[in-house]
């Protein structure tokens, strides 16, 4: 009978997230428990109980049905991301966010969902081919469209998130290093660029390098690498003439926190002396400083790593890293596991979008990577990202149960 | 599916998870007591409370000085907006560059900075009124001095005021920028008395500065603590009646109990009113206070230096009696002026005074008599007894600003002039105490004090009492006492020749003369190469058992008997009347 419920459930993805769900409602309770923001935690509260629902629901969804619908639900989520140009609220600086009644939802959260199932869905086509430079360029222009309409929105985050689902996704489906390689490494120059010119040079040696490794014939890797270091040169340009204002500050912040200590440095200052001041056992439930006298700012949403690094100290933080690990671990032997193209693209794709909250997230509490406001999987407070989420963990725990039957 | 792309996805997250614990051993555990730190300094503010100064009463209890509320307006530099810069000066009657001034040098962007102290009450109705625009600006209460007797004893008591940037550095740790610190008088010497001590209290803000709540529920709060009272030895009453008789003159005066060294009264002219100094100061203000010919600020009775004049005839007498130079029967004929090689000094009357002996010659303060004197005793024997009346040296009082005055001796014209490059003649002057000599009223009045006691010095004093609010004592101070190594005939002689300085009907100070009691004193005349001479006035009263002893001045006035010795019978006559009515009223109680 045990052995019928782990044939059916699998404990190794259920078990983190329900631990991680656990972490959720203890940090955002500790995070809000301020006169006048006790409704947050009760909203939570409510995600998560409807979240579970709709994991349920797609833990039971035929996964046929879903590639089925997968062009369908696309499209919507395309149409819900130009509506909300015209009809947007602005939070923080991007219309991003469709308000209905009282409700309010992110289109680009559902667009995230919807990318990973349409590229899954095109790349396990039995006609595609991985190799073809078609494949490719129909997958990009799939990607596109959402990184457009987000762009536009604009919130540079999201946008950044489908790249990462992207790269994932056509990483998994076998399309050829060589051509990944020359998507990401303009990508990876460009932030070298920002950061000085030893790491500059430093990055673009090893970008030719990796280049010459591959053996592609001698011209057109000079040609790329030439390519590839204008873009990175120019980049700076870019930067004054194309980005807005707030997102040239998040760069520069990133770069040097303590050159604006009140201004947008002072988030990763803050949050750095919570998480430091945690120490190895934490201040305690509810009496993390930091935490309870709002020095942390997006302490529930988007800085709520610091939540429970600051009241449980290395031991939690650690711990929590462990849950995310033998998620994201599990996820990868999951997409190995199925034989099923679709099921095991989508599974990546999931474990891509994961990855890159998480390691942004986390990383930028921590000082490690930009302050780029995307949530942290699981643990940030908000309704479109914990349904999302709550989705896909069903959607799992499906192709998981229905591992034999998906071929 | 690819076996090795599964591989090098764990990889990569290997690598992202590892990073993160690397960092975050980094942060927790190697780096934490900073970190924690810095938590507290984010999270914890300390809040000062500045201690309520300690009262000042006079010798019977009333309250001299005490403390009032006050407003002082704050600034928190990083809330505060410039723009309101203009608006706010204007209100605080105070000029731009002042609070500039004052921002730039806050120890800190983000705690309050005290802007300007004793603000007027229709500033503070702006500033609760305009709170929305004024960000950053607030006021809190703090306490000024209060003077129950403003423009009395103002010397005596000094002013307090916010602590200067040299102070700052002379008591590090002690004071903050702020704080408020005697700069004068007894508010300076009492000052690590009468301050009191600070306190603290911890409270918690958060990210907006807004209170949230007490740290570790108040128990590591620090209350401020009372700083001690005073109790002076001075008479306020006296030392009214006698800045009010001073009028418009200037000088100064000193009254002095001989019984124990108490002052009763200390009075300098011109004076200021404290009131002005203990709020908020304008710089104008302080330009005419400080650029006055008149030196309203200088406390004359222990920084005025003066020739003594005649009243120093006193110690030659002495030195000549206690060294057996002269006896009563050694007489001077006096033709009105000494001959001295090829110069001449005057006696104060041209017609001269015939033949005079000691006693006589302070009667009539006959300056031929002490020349001829002079020339017959030792030079340091005189300069040894004038040491020993307290002269060329600081009394002690329990006031800061005190001088010594010049008391020259051949040591001191040997490194003046040189060995051998002076002659006796230098001396001649000293005789009548002119020339290279220099006292304050207070050595004078403690000179005065030595010969009502026949010799018994005691060290002048202001304070009387400490009432101590930490422990509630009440702790007597003790001062010290000496004794003049001078015969008791010798004190008889000028005892009585300064009794007939004022009673005889040729005595020069008998306008000093007071019915019912025996006044004894003598004259002076200071000379003054600015202007007229001072007129002084010492003595001691009554006669046979001395009760005070005083010593006044006042510049410019001319022949001492004239000015100094009538204010002297007012200041006598006053004591008495005092002295009476507090029987008077202890007998009406019983």
């Amino acid at each position: 009978m045990v052995r019928g419920i782990s044939d059916k459930i699998d404990f190794k993805i259920l078990a983190p997230f329900l631990c991680l769900i656990i972490i959720s409602i203890i940090s955002i309770y500790s995070a809000t428990k301020l006169p006048g923001q006790t409704s947050i935690f009760i909203k939570h509260l409510l995600w998560i109980f409807s979240g579970l629902i709709i994991a349920v629901f797609f833990y039971f969804f035929p996964v046929q049905r879903l590639t089925d619908l997968t062009v369908w639900l696309y499209l919507i989520s395309i149409v819900f991301l130009i509506v909300v140009l015209f009809v947007g609220k602005k939070i923080s600086g991007s219309e991003s966010w469709i308000q209905i009644g009282k409700f309010q939802f992110q289109p680009s959260e559902l667009a995230k969902f919807t990318s990973i199932l349409i590229l899954a869905y095109f790349l396990s086509r039995r006609n595609v081919e991985p190799e073809n430079p078609l494949t490719l360029f129909i997958a990009g222009i799939l990607i596109a469209i959402p990184v457009f309409l987000t762009i536009l929105q604009p919130d540079f985050g999201t946008a950044i998130v489908f790249g990462a689902i992207f790269i994932g996704i056509i990483f998994w489906a076998g399309v050829p290093v060589f051509w990944i390689m020359l998507l990401i490494a303009p990508i990876i120059l460009i932030i070298a660029s920002f950061l000085s010119i030893k790491i500059f040079i430093l990055t673009s040696i090893l970008v030719g390098l990796s280049f010459l490794l591959m053996r592609k014939p001698l011209i057109l890797t000079i040609f790329i690498i030439a390519l590839n270091l204008t873009i990175g040169l120019t980049s700076e340009h870019i930067y004054h003439k194309v980005l807005k204002p707030h997102q040239q500050k998040r760069i520069s912040t990133f770069l040097n926190p303590s050159s604006d200590p009140l201004g947008a440095g002072y988030n990763v200052i803050q949050s750095k002396i919570a998480i430091g001041s945690g120490g190895l056992t934490g201040k305690g439930f509810m009496k993390g400083t930091q935490t309870q006298l709002r020095f942390v700012p997006a302490q529930w949403t988007d800085f709520i790593f610091c939540v429970p690094s600051e009241e449980f100290g290395f031991i939690g933080s650690v711990v929590i890293l462990t849950l995310y690990l033998i998620l994201l671990w599990r996820v990868i032997n999951l997409a190995s596991m199925l034989k099923q193209k679709f099921a095991s693209l989508v599974a990546i794709g999931i474990f891509s979008m994961w990855i890159f909250h998480i390691a942004v997230n986390i990383g930028m509490t921590l000082g490690l990577s930009p302050v780029i406001g995307i949530w942290l999987p699981f643990l940030s407070y908000g309704g479109s990202a914990m349904w999302v989420n709550m989705a896909m963990i069903g959607l799992l725990l499906n192709f998981y149960a229905n591992r034999r039957e998906l071929n | 599916m690819n076996g090795s792309r599964a591989k090098f996805l764990k990889v990569f997250l290997s690598v992202i998870f590892l990073l993160f614990i690397v960092r975050l051993y980094d942060l927790q555990l190697h780096r934490d007591i900073e970190y924690k730190k810095q938590a507290e300094g984010n999270s914890v503010r300390t809040i000062q409370h500045d201690p309520i100064r300690g009262l000042i009463f006079d010798r019977n209890g009333r309250i001299i000085v005490d403390n009032v509320p006050s407003y002082t307006v704050t600034i928190t530099p990083n809330e505060f907006d410039t723009k309101n810069l203009d608006a706010l000066a204007k209100i605080l009657k105070v000029d731009k560059k002042y609070i500039i001034d004052k921002l730039s040098s806050a120890p800190s962007q983000f705690s309050q900075v005290k802007i300007r102290r004793d603000a007027p009450m229709r500033a503070i109705a702006y500033i609760e009124e305009h709170r929305d625009e004024l960000k950053g600006v607030d006021y809190i209460v703090e306490h000024k001095r209060n003077y129950r007797n403003p423009g009395f004893a103002s010397h005596i008591l000094g002013y307090v005021k916010e602590i200067t940037p040299n102070q700052l550095s002379i008591y590090k740790g002690l004071y903050k920028p702020g704080d408020q610190i005697g700069h004068s008088g007894l508010e300076k010497s009492y000052e690590p008395l009468i301050k009191g001590e600070k306190g603290y209290s911890f409270i918690m803000v958060d990210a907006l500065g807004r209170f949230v709540g007490k740290y570790n529920d108040g128990q590591n709060d620090i209350s401020p603590s009372e700083g001690s009272d005073l109790v002076l030895t001075i008479d306020i009453e006296l030392q009214s009646f006698i800045e009010q008789l001073f009028g418009d003159k200037t000088g100064s005066a000193v009254v002095i109990d001989p019984r124990n060294g108490e002052i009763l009264a200390m009075v300098s002219k011109p004076n200021y009113d404290l009131t002005m100094l203990s709020g908020y100061t304008p710089i104008e203000l302080w330009n005419l206070l400080n650029s006055d010919p008149k030196k309203p600020l200088l406390n004359r009775a222990i920084s005025g230096l003066y020739s003594p004049g005649s009243t120093f005839k006193m110690i030659l007498a002495i030195t000549a009696l206690e060294t057996g130079a002269v006896d009563l029967n050694w007489k001077v004929y006096c033709p009105g002026y000494f001959v001295y090689g090829n110069k001449i000094f005057k006696c104060h009357t041209s017609h001269g005074h015939g033949w005079v002996n000691l006693t006589k010659a302070i009667e009539v303060s006959c300056n031929v008599y002490f020349y001829n004197l002079m020339l017959k005793v030792n030079f340091d024997d005189w300069s040894k007894y004038g040491w020993l009346f307290g002269f060329g040296r600081k009394t002690g009082i329990d006031l800061p600003e005190e001088l010594g005055g010049i008391l020259p001796s051949t040591e001191y014209f040997n490194k003046i002039y040189g060995v051998n490059k002076w002659t006796k003649g230098y001396l001649i002057s000293l005789a009548i105490g002119q020339g290279e000599i220099s006292a304050t009223p207070l050595q004078m009045a403690c000179y005065a004090m030595a010969l009502a006691n026949s010799g018994k010095y005691h060290q002048p004093h202001l304070v009387k009492k400490i009432i101590n609010k930490k422990t509630g004592k009440v702790e007597e101070l003790s001062y010290y006492t000496r004794e003049i190594p001078v015969s008791e005939k010798t004190f008889e002689i000028v005892r009585e020749a300064m009794y007939l300085v004022v009673n005889s009907p040729s005595g020069t100070g008998k306008a000093a003369k007071v019915e019912g009691i025996n006044v004894a004193g003598k004259t002076g005349t200071a000379q003054n190469p600015h202007g007229n001479d001072h007129a002084w006035f010492i003595g001691f009263a009554p006669y046979e058992n001395p009760e005070i002893a005083f010593a006044i001045i006042v510049e410019n006035a001319g022949f001492g008997g004239a000015v100094a010795a009538p204010m002297a019978r007012e200041i006598v006559k006053k004591y008495f009347e005092i002295k009476n009515q507090k029987t008077e009223f202890k007998l009406a109680k019983w």
